[in-house]
């Protein structure tokens, strides 16, 4: 038996009962509530399954007070076994059931505490209910304690399995002190139920055993919950005090000085590594701004911009100081600082480290003049030189290189050698880098249009700089000026070129030299400065039948010697030829009479060179035998003919004397009489006409008339011999405007004619002025004469372009003429119309004909009946 | 006709010397001369030699029998033994008869003929036509312009 099972069976008094159950009902409820606090503690942090037990040991609490109610009668609740039962065995379930969660690990979600809440509730109710229900069903079906024991031991037997459970997580989990106190309320429990079978006193005994053992669960709760944060407290403060340890034992093992600052940037800490030998201690600095110091030097410039810095409490970095205490060495430092902020946020101080960069700078300075050194001598070098590291920035360059880019060397050192090529622009130079940086070597050549418009040829050589492991690291470049070279290396060609153009010259030349030689017809021979042949032509062969074999040998005196025999004064012609020989700059021309009478000129003349070295000589052969002859005969011939000449001028002359003599006669014999037969026939007509007849009266008109005519004909051919003999004078001759006066004359002469004139502008020869117009007079006349019948007359005066060259032309609308008999027109006292039609003798155009040949000229005419007519000249 | 008149007077005092070698042109001249009107004295001498020995008063005209100064000579080119040209050259050569009007009066058109004439100082140069009407109005023009319309030189 668990618990009493009625009041008359125990020994105790029923009021001895009543309080014993109050103390444990009081008691559960102050088990409860730590129980409760230390499952709301632990839901803030990540122990659900702490909670979960916590919450399950409530319940359990809560059913023994239950249970104790129950038992003793509660008012209303009757004291009766069938409730004190199933509240006794539900807390003894549900602790044992939150022990197999614990230990089983078994995880149940919950993220409410509501939720919480009725899963709790709903647990204990189904327990209670389910264990009511069995009693109560188990107590009909056999009554007595049967079926309350078994249960009883049902739920014991959960309780040992969570027990074993408990036991094997105890030995995996470290942190026992909470464990421990559960299993040690388990066993008090299991005690209790096993002492309750015992009798009253030791079921009271177990009551209070439980009641001490939930305290101690209760305490072991609590105190674990208040314990954690302080252990994790002393954890932090552990790894605090081991990072400090850390920093202490950094700080002291590097070189680094550590140093402390006031608002006002006094030093209030300074420490020094212990071994390190600079003399600088605390005490020189402590109270005293850096600035203060009388060994620190810096630039006032520098201090400047470090105050400005403090004074707006910037944090800063290596700030370099010199140190120069007297009696040590100088060293240099380096500073940095960060500014304290104190808790509430003023401005504390700085507090920083100092670094000694003594070694640093020195090493720093040694490189930088090796350097200036380096590029001392670079400079001085007619090349670009210049050095890139892997990512191809520029460390290194000498003046040629900055200044092939027109760039100043000090914007070329540390820029990126995409800065200098563009690369986007030259991606070949990119490749050429990467070919270097993969350890070939490079060489290229580019030109370059210089700002001043000059092309550069460079040749550049890329040569990757490897570290000890083969690696590159970097990339030398060289770059040589090559265009004077190209450009020599271009002249050469050309001159190459030339020379073979010139060569090929030179052989045309001597082909044609040759051939020019070989074909000529006269001898040639050319004998060099050794008196050699160097060449002869067949011609040569032939003129003096010098065998070949002979000529062939070559000996000039050789041949001399077989070619003396075939002229007619050998030794003559020998001392003239050896005369040569000697007087190298003479040129010589004469005849040589051969044996078989042939007459050979004979030419001979050094070749000498601009620089007046003498070759040889050429000689030249020319026959000449029939050339004499044919000479002499146009010699006689032309005696023959200046004689005939002589004879035919002196006919001629005095033909043109009897000719001149004869119209000399004619102008004044011929006219006399015809005056005669007029003047005496007009005499007659007025002074006896009327001793004649009609017929005698016609008759005497017809004498005169005919006499008329005849002294018109005779002038006319006075006039046509006087146009060819009279003196020629060339000079600029006008023909527009002595057309213009001859048609001004004309107007007023005949103011009753209209006529239209169109005369060219500009028409000027070179010939007679007083030809010109008189053969102008005759055929602007005739132009006139032959338009008399029409009523409106278009006369001009222009030229033309015609097949026999630029013509001027006089046009008419008049009369025309048939073109059939165009050639007669020019001919003297030739008449294409009749006497009656237009008057004149036929001899205008012949004068006009007389005048253009006179001037070297051409005169024709086209007409066409009806029409017009046009005579076109060229002079 | 007042300036008729005048003329007229100042030709009846001016002889006219015609030197011409043909007969029918001197009695054509006469002809033309008696036509236009023109009534000074005509003499006439058929060679230059008689011309110049009537100007110079030589020869057949040598002392009293020296003609007077002419007006006007009417000369020739064509003549025999002494031709025109060098009877011209002569009267212009001697002092006496320089200033004397000579009109060449010839055939002639030749070029050489006009400037050998006016070379020689002529007065002036007609040629003779063979139209007779023509001659008529030329004698007219001929003694109007000289005898008349010229002022003569002073003796």
């Amino acid at each position: 038996m668990l618990w009493p099972t009625s009041a008359g069976s125990t020994d105790i008094t029923p009021a001895e009962q009543m309080l014993l159950h109050l103390l444990l009902t009081i008691s559960c409820v102050v088990v409860a509530a730590p129980i409760f606090a230390f499952g709301l503690g632990a839901q803030g942090r990540n122990a659900p399954k702490a909670l979960l037990v916590a919450t399950l040991f409530a319940a359990s609490g809560v059913l023994n007070i239950a249970h104790a109610l129950a038992l003793w009668g509660i008012p209303g609740g009757g004291g009766s076994e069938m409730l004190t039962g199933p509240f006794e065995l539900a807390a003894q379930t549900l602790f044992g059931a939150a022990l197999l969660l614990w230990s089983l690990k078994i995880q149940i979600e919950h993220d409410s505490r509501r939720r919480r809440s009725a899963i709790l509730f709903a647990a204990t109710a189904a327990t209670v209910m389910f264990l009511w229900l069995v009693l109560t069903i188990g107590a009909s079906l056999a009554p007595g304690e049967y079926t309350s024991t078994r249960i009883a031991y049902g739920v014991l037997a959960i309780d040992m399995v969570a027990l074993i459970k408990t036991g094997q997580r105890l030995q995996r989990d470290p942190g026992r002190s909470l464990s421990m106190l559960v299993a040690a309320t388990f066993i008090t429990v299991l005690g209790q139920s096993l002492a309750s079978a015992g009798g009253d006193g030791a079921h009271l005994a177990s009551h209070l055993y439980a009641l001490i053992a939930a305290v101690c669960v209760c305490r072991a709760a609590y105190l674990r919950t208040i314990d954690e944060p302080y252990s994790l407290l002393e954890a932090t403060r552990c790894a605090l005090e081991l990072s400090r340890e850390q920093l202490r034992l950094r700080s002291e093992l590097s070189s680094d000085g550590y140093w402390e600052q006031d608002q006002h940037f006094r030093f209030t800490k300074f420490s020094w590594r212990a071994s390190d030998p600079t003399p600088v201690a605390e005490e020189m600095l402590l109270g005293k701004t850096r600035w203060e110091l009388p060994f620190v030097k810096v630039s006032a410039a520098q201090w400047q911009v470090h105050k400005a810095l403090l004074e707006a409490h910037q944090p800063f970095d290596d700030f370099e100081i010199t140190v120069d205490l007297p009696g040590f060495s100088v060293q240099v430092a380096s500073l940095s600082g960060r500014p304290v902020i104190a808790a509430d946020g003023t401005f504390a101080g700085y507090r920083g480290i100092s670094k000694d960069i003594t070694t640093r700078k020195q090493a720093e300075n040694l490189l930088r003049a090796q350097e200036a050194e380096l590029r001392q001598i670079t400079n001085g070098i007619p090349a670009s030189i210049s050095h890139f590291d892997r990512r191809l920035n520029i460390k290194f360059a000498n003046r040629e290189f900055a200044n092939r880019r027109s760039l100043p060397i000090e914007q070329v050192i540390g820029q990126n050698l995409n800065y200098i090529y563009d690369f986007a622009a030259k991606p070949h130079m990119f490749d050429y880098c990467q070919q270097a940086l993969n350890g070939e070597e490079v060489s290229f050549t580019q030109s370059k249009v210089m700002p001043d418009g000059t092309t550069r040829v460079t040749r550049t050589r890329l040569i990757p700089e490897q570290d000890d492991t083969g690696a590159v690291i970097g990339i030398f470049s060289l770059g040589i000026d090559i265009t004077e070279l190209s450009r020599a290396e271009s002249d050469i060609r050309l001159l190459n070129l030339d020379m073979e153009q010139r060569m090929k010259e030179r052989e045309f030349q001597h082909s044609m030299l040759q051939t020019t030689l070989e074909t000529s017809l006269d001898a040639i021979v050319l004998v060099g400065e050794d008196e050699r042949i160097i060449f002869y032509n067949r011609n040569f062969v032939g003129l003096f039948s010098i065998p070949e074999d002979l000529l062939a040998e070559g000996t000039g005196d050789t041949a001399l010697q077989v070619g003396m025999q075939k002229v007619v004064d050998p030794s003559a012609f020998l001392a003239h030829v050896r005369s040569l020989y000697q007087q190298r700059n003479e040129k010589s021309r004469g005849k040589i009479h051969m044996k078989d009478g042939r007459l050979i000129e004979m030419l001979s003349s050094p070749v000498i060179s601009a620089e007046g070295f003498y070759y040889g000589r050429v000689w030249q052969f020319h026959d000449i035998t029939e050339q004499v002859v044919v000479e002499q005969e146009i010699r006689a011939l032309n005696h023959a003919l200046e004689r005939r000449v002589g004879e035919r001028t002196q006919v001629l002359e005095a033909v043109v004397k009897e000719l001149e003599a004869f119209s000399y006669s004619v102008s004044h014999d011929l006219r006399a009489p015809l005056r005669a037969i007029d003047g005496f026939a007009r005499l007659l007509e007025q002074k006896h006409a009327d001793r004649l007849d009609d017929t005698g009266r016609n008759y005497l008109e017809r004498v005169m008339r005919g006499s008329a005519r005849m002294g018109e004909l005779i002038d006319d051919m006075l006039f046509l011999s006087q146009v060819t003999r009279s003196d020629f004078s060339s000079t600029e001759v006008d023909i527009s405007e002595i057309s213009g006066a001859i048609f001004s004359d004309h107007r007023s002469a005949n103011p009753e004619r209209r006529v239209t004139i169109d005369i060219e502008n500009g028409l000027v020869v070179q010939g007679d002025q007083r030809l010109l117009r008189i053969a102008l007079e005759n055929l602007l006349g005739n132009a006139l004469k032959f338009t008399a019948k029409c009523d409106d007359t278009h006369i001009s005066v222009g030229t033309k372009i015609t097949p026999q060259g630029r013509a001027i032309f006089i046009q008419d609308n008049g009369a025309g003429f048939d073109m059939r008999h165009a050639d007669k027109m020019f001919q003297s006292f030739q008449r294409l119309h009749a006497d009656t039609e237009f008057e004149g003798t036929g001899i205008g155009l012949a004068i006009v004909q007389r005048i253009v040949n006179r001037h070297g000229g051409r005169i024709w005419a086209e007409g066409l009946v009806g029409v017009g007519a046009t005579v076109y000249f060229i002079i | 006709m007042g300036m008729s008149t005048n003329i007229d007077k100042a030709r009846a005092g001016k002889t006219i010397l015609l030197v011409e070698d043909n007969p029918d042109d001197r009695d054509l001249a006469l002809h033309a001369f008696a036509l236009a009107k023109i009534g000074n004295r005509m003499d006439f001498c058929k060679d230059g030699q008689e011309a110049l020995d009537y100007l110079f008063g030589t020869g057949q005209f040598s002392g009293a029998s020296q003609p007077a100064m002419p007006g006007l000579v009417l000369l020739d080119l064509k003549l025999p033994k002494v031709d025109g040209i060098e009877v011209l050259k002569k009267v212009r050569a001697n002092a006496a008869t320089r200033r004397l009007p000579v009109v060449i009066m010839t055939s002639s058109r030749e070029e050489s003929d006009v400037l050998a004439c006016y070379d020689s100082h002529a007065n002036s140069y007609i040629r003779k036509p063979v139209d007779f009407l023509l001659f008529v109005q030329t004698a007219r023009q001929l003694g109007h312009y000289w005898l008349a319309l010229n002022e003569a030189p002073p003796h």
